[in-house]
């Protein structure tokens, strides 16, 4: 969508239920807002589901949208907690709450140079268990303290601490193995 | 690398990322956004449709019954005035109206109205009353036919009131008014002059007979100078007969409540109900009522179904769990119940019945606890003291909750049609129960989300309201029975714990109900 784009208008066009301005809204963060909903379910089905929830819920709470915040971020608002309420009602996700001993015990806290591109990275937090995923999205990537994550999903800020802690170690992990399998492949290339 | 450095690098790279959704996610997006639309018209139909109903019942209820009320008191009004006129236009003319006003008119009605030699103005007369007087009993043959099935009542009594003046021994007259019509009159009863009088003046002859047919029952003849109530169409009027002036005063007394027609207030029936349906907990955006709330908590303790890992050990509990959904169970409903009708329209209802209800969840294996409560009371205790003990493997189990209640509803129902055969009533009430019994599990977030019974925590009086349709049928010898669906929900608050806090107990099923012949109060 073009620079500079009205968005107090094209919020009135769609409370007036024009459907081009509706689709255009969609058109403008459907994109985005995939990549969000992409991060917190394991698969692109699953993904298209939230975004298709929380486009309807966009919708239909538009006119509770306050025009002096920005659009995008209230938009990202609805996916991520569509995302989360996803997550618990789908019993699926709910199973693979779970934790095995060698998440318990993460190898390493050593912080790799980010060498992925957002597609590898958003693929790796994608394999943490659901309970680390959705922790490490909420605080790394949405910017959310512990305090709200426990609020958000009904625990305490100690817990969410400590899941955090426990999704970056093992991120980092992977990111690292990730990093010396193509930094092998290159030398082997060589 | 820093502290924060790896969120920075990790947000800045995933910030961009994008994906394009495939082409069905927009139509199905549109689809759901029409379709709510579609809901909300929809909802606004039913919405309008009750509205309409209940403007129509309260037009009927206050402005027609006002309406006829009025009429008919201008009505008589005009006939008192037209009456009074005519007197005193007969005093000053001395024509045979005046001697109707006197003893034994009747007979001189009769005689005068023979014709005789030379007189043609006073046959004429005679001539005319005679006209007027069949015209006035046609009046009151076609009043008898227009009678509604109450008024049908006041006919047969009016004909009883007639056979009775026959039968009193008194010395008989009688009056040719038409052709084929024949009256028996006791020449010697001013009322029965009166009647006679008014018969050929009066056009709401109706009211005259209702009075007579009271006389009737009373003992044949209205007594002079006592005031008698009677009823006509819906409202009450005071009359007074003098033998001396012989003037019949009308005055209306007090309008009886009633929408239209005769009051059909006063027949209480009772009858059994059943309803069977199925019932599940759902959140509900409010309450009414207070939830009973208790400290303790006792017995087993079962695992959230979710909570085993692989391994088969409970190796976490560092989240909680989410609750079991819950879906519908069996319920059904079985009580007396009794009704009494307020008008042609409406009538209401209580009664007294059992209600079962349930639905089902899904939970892990029971855990052995000791002294648990200070656990479920303490999140963050709990979380640390399940993390030391371990657990053996899952094995999720369906579990059914059972609640029973015993409950008193106050229903009223709305006549949508009473015209048809088989009207269409709109039930809308409310009740308050009592759960008696239940084996219902609560859920806890202690412990990464426990499920546990905990009888004390449930809210024992529950507040609820109800809707719903019905068709009633009319069967023989008064019997009636009535059927179709209802939703109910209860307003309070069924748990009072941690996460099902806001779960209430509904209800949707199918109402079937049979009044037995009610008793006239």
């Amino acid at each position: 969508m073009a620079e500079g784009m009205d968005y107090i208008k094209l919020v009135k066009d769609c409370l007036a239920n024009k459907a081009e301005a509706q689709k255009q809204l969609y058109g403008h963060f459907s994109e985005q807002m995939l990549g969000i909903c992409y991060r917190y379910t394991k698969s692109l089905r699953d993904a298209e589901d939230v975004l298709q929830e929380g486009f309807v819920k966009v919708f239909r709470n538009l006119h509770q949208y306050k025009s002096e915040g920005e659009l995008g971020a209230w938009i990202r608002r609805i996916m991520v907690n569509t995302a989360l309420n996803f997550l618990k009602r789908n019993r699926r996700y709910q199973d693979e709450m779970y934790f095995t001993e060698e998440y318990m015990h993460p190898v390493t806290n050593d912080d790799p140079q980010m060498q992925l591109n957002a597609k590898e990275l958003a693929d790796l937090i994608r394999q943490l268990p659901s309970g680390y995923q959705s922790i490490f999205n909420l605080y790394a990537v949405e910017g959310y303290s512990h305090i709200e994550i426990g609020e958000m999903l009904g625990i305490s800020d100690g817990t969410s601490r400590s899941q955090y802690a426990r999704a970056r170690a093992l991120l980092v992990t992977w990111i690292k193995k990730h990093y010396s399998e193509v930094k092998s492949k290159s030398y082997a290339g060589k | 690398m820093q502290e924060n450095e790896f969120e920075k690098q990790v947000k800045t790279t995933i910030d961009g990322f994008r994906l394009r959704p495939s082409e069905p996610v927009w139509m199905n997006i549109r689809e759901e956004i029409r379709e709510k639309r579609r809901r909300r018209i929809l909802l606004l139909i039913p919405i309008l449709a009750i509205l309409l109903g209940l403007g129509y019942f309260t037009w009927q209820s206050f402005y027609a019954t006002n309406k006829i009320q009025n009429e008919q008191k201008n009505s008589l009004l005009n006939n008192i005035t037209d009456n009074k006129n005519r007197d005193a236009k007969n005093t000053t003319s001395d024509q045979p109206r005046k001697i109707i006003a006197e003893k034994d008119t009747a007979a001189k009605l009769v005689t005068e109205s023979k014709p005789s030699g030379g007189e043609s103005r006073k046959n004429s007369t005679v001539a005319d009353d005679k006209k007027k007087l069949a015209g006035s009993l046609n009046n009151k043959k076609k009043l008898a036919k227009s009678l509604t099935a109450p008024d049908q009542r006041i006919s047969n009594a009016v004909e009883n009131n007639k056979k009775a003046l026959v039968n009193n021994g008194h010395e008989q007259t009688e009056i040719d008014v038409s052709e084929n019509k024949k009256i028996p009159v006791h020449s010697n009863s001013h009322l029965v002059k009166n009647e006679i009088s008014d018969a050929a003046e009066n056009p709401l002859k109706g009211y005259i007979m209702l009075r007579d047919a009271y006389a009737n029952k009373k003992g044949n003849l209205l007594p002079d100078n006592k005031p008698v109530i009677i009823e006509y169409r819906g409202v009450e009027y005071k009359t007074m007969n003098s033998i001396a002036e012989n003037k019949l005063t009308i005055q209306e007394t007090s309008p009886v409540k009633n929408n239209n027609g005769l009051k059909e207030t006063g027949k209480i029936k009772w009858g059994l109900e059943f309803a069977v349906g199925g019932s599940t907990r759902s959140d509900q955006p409010f309450k009414v009522g207070s939830t009973e709330k208790s400290a303790a908590y006792s017995g087993s303790f079962f695992n959230s179904p979710v909570s085993i890992g692989t391994t088969g050990n409970f190796a976490g509990g560092l989240l909680v769990l989410p609750a079991s959904d819950v879906k519908p169970g069996a319920a059904f409903k079985l009580g007396v119940v009794i009704d009494k009708p307020l008008s042609k329209r409406m009538d209401i209802s209580t009664g007294l019945r059992y209600v079962y209800a349930s639905d089902h969840i899904t939970i892990g294996k029971t855990i052995s606890s000791n002294s648990n409560t200070v656990l479920l009371m303490d999140r963050s205790n709990a979380t640390y003291a399940v993390a030391q003990t371990s657990y053996s493997g899952m094995q999720p189990q369906n579990y059914t909750n059972k609640y029973h209640f015993i409950e008193l509803p106050l229903t009223v129902h709305f006549n949508l049609n009473p015209k048809w055969k088989i009207p269409l009533i709109w039930n809308a009430g409310a009740s308050v129960s009592r759960l008696i019994t239940s084996n219902a599990l609560l859920y806890d977030e202690a412990w990464g989300g426990v499920y546990y019974k905990g009888n004390n925590d449930l809210a024992k009086t529950q507040f609820g309201i109800m809707t719903g349709f019905s068709l009633r049928f009319k069967g023989n010898n008064k019997w009636q029975w009535s059927i179709g669906p209802q939703l109910s929900m209860n307003t309070t608050k069924l748990f009072q714990s941690t996460a099902d806090k806001n779960k209430h107990i509904v209800y949707g099923g199918i109402n079937l109900q049979l009044m037995f012949p009610g008793k006239k109060k």
